[in-house]
């Protein structure tokens, strides 16, 4: 008996597949330019705490919202030819929502948005810029959710920051999704920051802090940027269950760079494919638990960083785990390391050997950096031993693992697991549908 | 004879002036690809806040802030520096650092926020001066004295936590004769 014909198969797979094209397009063709309508003198017209409802078309910048406002857009869009940032936020307590900024302007000093007054929230919008995204000045309570900001093609310093906050207090950072600019994520100065669940790649720095205190990081990604995440001069940050994947194309990239941070816990985060995993220097009082440093050139670099604590991070497939100088006063231990020998006389689970880290390829690439080109080579081993370097001043790991510690089970990529089901259940289906079509055939 | 003489005439020439050219120490330009900060990591933007020093065996060291020069030679010491260059903040053009005119306040921003911009000459930092209503005008001896401040140790000033200050000075004592070591070969 025919359940289906072959034809009719085809014929729904083909209409299948351009229905999946056309519900998900990956270019859209630009809808012919209408005359924009000018955006200020809509603003102007408005009284404090109104709702303005962008519609479907374009609008012209500059404008200046100098009172409490809620803009809203119906897929709008604000093109901004001018030198000046194409929305500035003056009076605070505003809401823009859901609406396309394009920032035409190529200077890496403007923004598309500048903010300059506290309370206000920007949520899903779509900022293409020339030059920077969003510019918060001494701007507090801002919230910053689901906004999509993508800059040019061309790399190198005509790029400005993304999100730029100087100066700005109780900030939340969430869902972002950013591309092609220079810093993802740039606060300078400032106290108590929430920045989760955020995405950066092809950038110069994911996620950069400097001089910042109270910080959560959690739960972001950074992907193919010069650094997944510089972390400077911060107390008291917590960075966690991020993901920092490769970063390896810059000579100085690496995954996640402490320099200059004290009382941080950065835990669970995924360091993967990285020049260098997790760089620390002049870094003291942190807490290094359960990350896993797995494929990167090497895994950790440690630098005059001393009383820090570094427990059950799994170090395996770098290619090399670990180099450190003037770093020897740090707690390490419980750490699985797949290129330790290991010897456990008690059944204990952790090693009698301690795990120690030669300092002396850092020690000769520090003072001249050229000689990286020996890195892996034969004959360091060799060198190694010929030139003990005092161990006292590396890294040591006192007891480590002898099997990898229990990661929480892919709590890093909850998406990935989001797609297999449906696409699962599509194979499933297209596999029973042959296999009926072809047991109808055969009869 | 005279060829003789001519030709030792000519090698006399060239070694001195082999000798001459190799004397001057000159600034280089900034790779921004690949230079960054000897001290904080950070990439080095080829912008007027880029500084560099040359030690005597012509080895350049590179900071994305002349503040990060500071922070560089109090560890490390004067004693193998060939030459301090800095940039024009108008015109990008290198200087030796002490033909510098310095304007310095705590609300310039720089890139490690140590607050300190050079100039060619004092009209050029006059200038900036009166364009922005702020800054101290100082001369690179008094750059020596100036008290280098980053944004951390400003955030420190605010919640009056010294603790910072305290942990980095106990460093450089304990890394000082390693580094006097380490100097030779450089």
């Amino acid at each position: 008996m025919h359940i289906l014909r072959s034809g009719t198969v085809f014929r729904a797979f083909f209409v299948f597949m351009i229905t999946i094209t056309v519900l998900f397009p990956i270019g859209v063709p630009a809808a012919a330019e209408e005359q924009p309508v000018p955006l200020q003198p809509l603003i102007d017209a408005a009284a404090p705490g109104d709702t303005l409802i962008l519609e479907q078309r374009s609008y012209s910048g500059p404008a200046v919202i100098d009172k409490p406002l809620k803009i809203l857009g119906n897929d709008g869009k604000i093109v901004n030819r001018s030198a000046q940032p194409a929305l500035s936020l003056t009076a605070g307590q505003t809401q823009l929502d859901g609406f396309t900024v394009l920032q035409l302007h190529r200077d890496p000093l403007v923004p598309a948005i500048h903010i300059t007054s506290p309370g206000s929230s920007l949520s899903s919008l779509s900022i293409k810029t020339y030059g920077a995204g969003i510019y918060l000045r001494e701007a507090d309570d801002i919230t910053l959710d689901s906004n999509t900001i993508v800059g040019s093609q061309k790399s190198g310093s005509t790029r400005g920051n993304a999100l730029d906050l100087l100066d700005s207090s109780n900030i939340t950072i969430t869902g972002n999704s950013i591309a092609r600019l220079q810093d993802g994520v740039y606060v300078e100065g400032g106290n108590s920051f929430t920045v989760q669940d955020n995405d950066v790649s092809w950038s110069r720095y994911g996620f950069h802090f400097m001089f910042t205190k109270n910080l959560d990081l959690s739960r972001n990604r950074s992907m193919s940027n010069v650094t997944g995440a510089m972390i400077m001069s911060v107390r008291e940050a917590e960075i966690t269950d991020n993901r920092f994947e490769e970063q390896n194309s810059s000579v100085n990239a690496q995954g996640l760079l402490l320099y200059d941070v004290s009382a941080s816990y950065v835990a669970r985060n995924s360091i993967q494919g990285n020049r260098v995993g997790i760089f620390v220097q002049q870094s003291s009082d942190n807490q290094l638990l359960s990350n896993e440093i797995s494929s990167n050139f090497i895994g950790i670099q440690m630098l005059n960083a001393e009383g820090n604590m570094l427990r059950q991070n799994l170090f395996s497939a770098n290619v090399v785990p670990a180099q450190a100088i003037d770093s020897s006063d740090n707690a390490a231990d419980q750490n699985y390391w797949d290129s330790a020998q290991v010897l456990d006389l008690d059944g204990s689970g952790l090693s009698d050997l301690p795990y120690i880290v030669n300092p002396f390829f850092l020690q000769i690439t520090r003072s001249t950096p050229q000689l990286q080109l020996l890195f892996h080579s034969p004959g360091l081993p060799l060198l190694e031993q010929l030139f003990p370097v005092d161990q006292e001043r590396g890294l040591s790991d006192a007891s480590p693992l002898l099997k990898p510690p229990e990661l929480p089970a892919d709590a890093n990529s909850p998406e990935a697991h989001k797609g297999v089901l449906p696409a699962s259940l599509i194979l499933l289906g297209i596999t029973l549908i042959s296999i009926f079509n072809f047991r109808g055939k055969a009869q | 004879m005279k060829t003789m003489l001519k030709l030792m005439l000519i090698s006399i020439v060239v070694v001195l002036t082999a000798g001459c050219g190799k004397e001057e120490y000159a600034a280089v330009p900034i790779d921004e690809n690949v230079d960054k900060c000897v001290v904080c990591n950070m990439q080095i933007k080829d912008d007027q806040y880029a500084v560099q020093l040359q030690l005597k065996d012509y080895k350049t060291l590179k900071f994305d802030d002349l503040g990060d020069m500071y922070v560089w030679t109090k560890e490390h010491g004067e004693d193998n520096i060939g030459a301090k260059f800095v940039r024009d903040y108008y015109t990008k053009e290198w200087l030796h650092l002490k033909d510098a005119v310095y304007v310095y306040d705590e609300n310039i921003r720089t890139p490690m926020a140590f607050g300190v911009l050079s100039f060619k000459d004092q009209a050029s930092a006059d200038k900036f001066v009166q364009e922005h209503g702020m800054g101290t005008l100082m001369t690179s001896a008094e750059l020596e004295n100036h008290e280098w401040k980053s944004g951390m140790d400003m955030m420190d000033d605010m919640h009056g936590d010294g603790e910072h200050g305290h942990g980095s000075e106990a460093h450089d004592t304990s890394e000082s004769d390693e580094h006097g070591g380490n100097s030779g070969h450089e």
